[in-house]
């Protein structure tokens, strides 16, 4: 292999003959007389462009139906056959090599006549990904079966987004990462608005290991809270958030809150009943449509028996636990008044160091976090100790500026070329990368971008769980649920024997 | 007979002169060529002939009689790079078969050959000797014209067989059956011609390096209403060339498909004029035609030809099997004709 074109971060590498370089391979350019070195990623390959070749292949048309023998005695054939089977690989510069160690500086530039490229193998690439790792989260697979691991540090205190089209596999990433990150005793939070992790704490087999570490929270149901427990600041963050109270009614709520509580008398229906006795008809109204919406979420009561609080369920998790809440069957409204809720909740606990942080999993976050939370969610509660995940396979629908932000990308299969730009213009990595890579890969394949593969571009094949990960779809038809790809009836073999490959004697 | 039949006809000593030729290239030491001899076969081919001068007779044509074999024979060479001591080249022959609407080929080559003036008289002995039983084969042709003159063994040995070979069948050349009369290779063509006939074999030979034209400089010489058909122009074309060629074949102007070029067409001289009619009305329903050209001969020379992607990967091979690498030839052609010049196959000068 050899430099064929050096043009700013991307070095075209000529192969003849052909080596076996899949997209996302390493490639190490040595130039041994600067004892220095370039570490390329293919994100492309090609066929090189040979003079006359367009000639050869329509000569080869117009006598592939020939039956013949070629007596090539001097052997020239595979010479030339390896000529019209040289490959361009379009590479990006990653990282440089000076004395033995990697270097950010790419303002260097190999020489192309002392520089030798060579392809790394796995475990030399895994050498750059994971240098010195201490504690490891086994992500999955490189293409020929090496294990690869990221390391604990490269998630945590991080924020993460989990991107790609519909069933490439982004929800069963992000359960092996929040399995992995249980097991080391980590505090996980979900929002699953498609009821995609109530199996992960599965009880009824003996064999998961994370039965009693997983807890469903269902709002409205076996997760209730009571009005002292949210607080006035709480309560009036969502009725001003999320249910747009005006200014005005929000003094009055202040004012009928101060004196239930100083009358211990902070209950649903002595709210409901101060509220109602407001002079101002404007203001009642505002009060008491705000107060419905609250009390249809079912998510307050006054009963304490079944009340729970944060801190509950928080205890619970200590020494790796998660609370998955489940918004599959609440609606957009309901949905935000919990998530608000809750958000508030840990923020206030993490200030407390109750906890000394939580990961933070959010499916389809677009469709439950108001506006202004994106922003608050990745600078301010980072630092208090949330650690955002976002898994979504609308990638516009998160901001550019959360892409600039996030410290590592797991990015699945795309095909629209809408959602490529999307998340190509926003990532870490270059534009070409993305769209090329993320266009080819696989289901269960993911291209990890970021801190925790140190910044050297990842294709991996995600692992499989231990556990009950899948969302239950649900079908119509039963045939649906058990359709299978069948091997084509196409033989790679030409059937009438002409056309095959020519007899070289 | 199967053309499969005829690959016992390994050209062994092509592959073992060509082979020890390169290898004798390191002890080879250069001197200036003494070779003035001009050579050109293909004399008796590029012809210019002003037809229209009086009622050159047309033979019309019709798709008649049994369908027989034909056989196409081509050959190329081209010229790889150059040596210290003198020239790399390769050469490539096909024999293509048609017969019932089946095609199937014998490509022999790509032969290399190492040619410099210390072994060029040899290597030229040795081949006519060895392949055309030409045994005073005189003095070889000049270095830059040795290429063209291996290539011209190849050829005439793979026609040499081919009539030795087949009976009955239809013998197609590229180009024709003129020659100077102080070509060696006369006897030659000669001989190749007899021993066809007397195997019941026909030879035509097409030329497309002819040029035909009516003396009002119009290029329609047959009208395509009239098609298909021959025009026979021998005593044009010989009265054009007396004294300077000898026409072993019956020069015909063809044109054997509407809306075609015409093309010359000779026909051994020796073959009754009837039954050379009767063997292109063979031609017609035996094999296929494209712009009046033989399908046969049309395939021999795509298998042939040797593409620019084939001459690079034969450096490849010459690089790895003799360690001579290729360096980018001095083109004074290109950078005075930019695109505009040559066939773009790539050359090289080797260094050892």
């Amino acid at each position: 292999m050899q430099i064929l074109k050096l043009d700013g971060n991307t070095v075209d590498i000529i192969a003849c003959p052909p080596e076996d370089i899949r997209k996302g391979d390493y490639i190490l350019l040595s130039d041994i007389a600067a004892n220095a070195g370039l570490v390329v990623q293919a994100i492309n390959a090609g066929y090189a462009n040979i003079p006359g070749l367009l000639e050869d292949l329509l000569r080869e048309t117009s006598t592939k139906d020939l039956e013949g023998i070629d007596m090539d005695l001097l052997g020239t054939q595979s010479y030339i056959d390896a000529i019209k089977s040289a490959k361009v690989f379009t590479c990006k510069i990653r990282r440089a090599i000076v004395d033995g160690y990697l270097n950010d500086d790419l303002s260097w530039t190999p020489n192309r006549s002392t520089t030798f490229a060579r392809k790394l193998s796995e475990e030399e690439t895994l050498r750059l990904v994971e240098p010195g790792l201490d504690d490891t989260i086994p992500l999955g697979n490189l293409r020929n079966g090496t294990l690869v691991s990221i390391p604990l540090s490269g998630l945590d205190g991080k924020l993460n987004i989990v991107t790609g089209k519909k069933g490439t596999g982004k929800s069963h990433l992000s359960k092996l990462l929040l399995l992995s990150l249980l097991e080391r005793g980590a505090i996980c939070v979900v929002f699953d608005v498609n009821g995609e992790y109530v199996g992960l704490g599965d009880k009824s087999s003996s064999e998961n290991p994370l039965a009693g570490k997983v807890h469903v929270l269902y709002p409205g149901e076996n997760f209730k809270t009571t009005l002292a427990y949210t607080g006035l600041r709480v309560f009036l963050g969502i009725a001003s958030s999320v249910l747009d109270l005006p200014p005005n009614s929000a003094w009055e709520i202040r004012r009928i809150w101060s004196t239930l509580a100083e009358n211990n008398a902070l209950t649903l229906k002595k709210l409901g009943e101060a509220m109602n006795a407001v002079s101002n008809g404007y203001i009642r109204e505002a009060l008491l449509r705000r107060y419905d919406s609250m009390l249809s979420s079912n998510l307050f009561t006054d009963d304490l028996r079944e009340a729970s609080t944060i801190e509950d369920w928080l205890n619970k998790c200590k020494g790796g636990g998660a609370l998955i809440f489940n918004l599959k069957n609440l609606g957009v409204g309901i949905r935000q008044i919990v998530v608000e809720f809750i958000l508030v909740k840990l923020r206030h606990l993490l200030e407390d160091w109750f906890v000394p942080g939580v990961f933070l999993f959010a499916e389809e976050a677009h469709l439950y976090l108001r506006e202004t939370y994106w922003e608050d969610l990745i600078t301010r509660m980072r630092h208090l100790g949330i650690f955002p995940t976002f898994i979504t396979n609308q990638p516009d629908s998160i901001n550019e500026g959360i892409y600039r932000q996030a410290d590592n990308i797991f990015l699945f299969n795309f095909t629209n070329e809408n959602d490529l730009e999307t998340v190509s213009k926003a990532t870490m990595t270059d534009v070409n990368t993305v769209t090329m890579i993320a266009k080819a890969l696989p289901p269960r394949h993911c291209l990890v971008l970021g801190k925790a593969v140190n910044d050297f571009p990842l294709i991996v094949k995600v692992r499989e769980v231990k556990a009950k990960t899948m969302g239950e779809t649900r079908f119509f038809f039963p045939s649906t649920r058990t359709r299978r790809q069948e091997k084509l009836p196409l033989s790679l073999v030409n059937a009438t024997g002409s056309g095959g490959p020519h007899v070289t004697n | 007979m199967e053309l499969a039949d005829v690959s016992h006809m390994v050209p062994m000593d092509f592959f073992d002169l060509g082979r020890s030729s390169l290898e004798e290239m390191a002890s080879i030491t250069s001197r200036p060529s003494i070779d003035g001899v001009e050579w050109s076969d293909e004399a008796g081919d590029a012809l210019i002939l002003r037809l229209g001068g009086h009622n050159a007779p047309l033979i019309r044509l019709s798709e008649a009689g049994q369908s027989v074999p034909v056989i196409g024979i081509d050959t190329t060479n081209i010229e790889l790079g150059q040596t210290g001591q003198g020239i790399l080249c390769a050469v490539r022959g096909t024999v293509v078969k048609a017969e019932e609407g089946r095609y199937e080929y014998i490509r022999h080559g790509p032969f290399i050959f190492h040619i410099t003036n210390t072994n060029r008289q040899t290597l030229y002995e040795n081949l006519m000797a060895s392949f055309l039983d030409v045994r005073e084969s005189g003095h070889a042709p000049p270095l830059e014209k040795m290429t063209e003159r291996i290539r011209g063994v190849l050829e005439r040995w793979l026609q040499r067989q081919v009539s030795l070979t087949y009976r009955g069948a239809l013998i197609l050349w590229d180009g024709s059956l003129a020659a100077p009369r102080t070509s060696r290779s006369l006897p030659l063509m000669s001989r190749i011609l007899r021993e066809a006939r007397e195997r019941e074999n026909t030879i035509l030979a097409f030329s497309k390096k002819t040029t035909l034209a009516l003396w009002n400089g119009g290029h329609d010489i047959v009208d395509n209403r009239l098609a298909p058909s021959l025009l026979d122009i021998d005593e044009d074309a010989r009265l054009s060339y007396a004294g300077q060629l000898c026409f072993l074949g019956h020069v015909y102007a063809s044109k054997l498909r509407p809306g075609s070029f015409t093309l010359r067409l000779d026909i051994d001289r020796q073959v009754p004029a009837p039954e050379a009619v009767e063997a292109v009305q063979r031609l017609l329903v035996s094999d296929g035609l494209r712009e009046n050209y033989p399908e046969t001969l049309r395939l021999a020379h795509v298998l042939s030809k040797l593409s620019p992607a084939e001459v690079i990967g034969i450096h490849r091979f010459i690089g790895k099997k003799y360690g001579f690498q290729a360096h980018q030839y001095p083109n004074v052609r290109g950078a005075i004709l930019g695109p505009l010049e040559g066939n773009g196959l790539p050359r090289g000068i080797f260094l050892h």
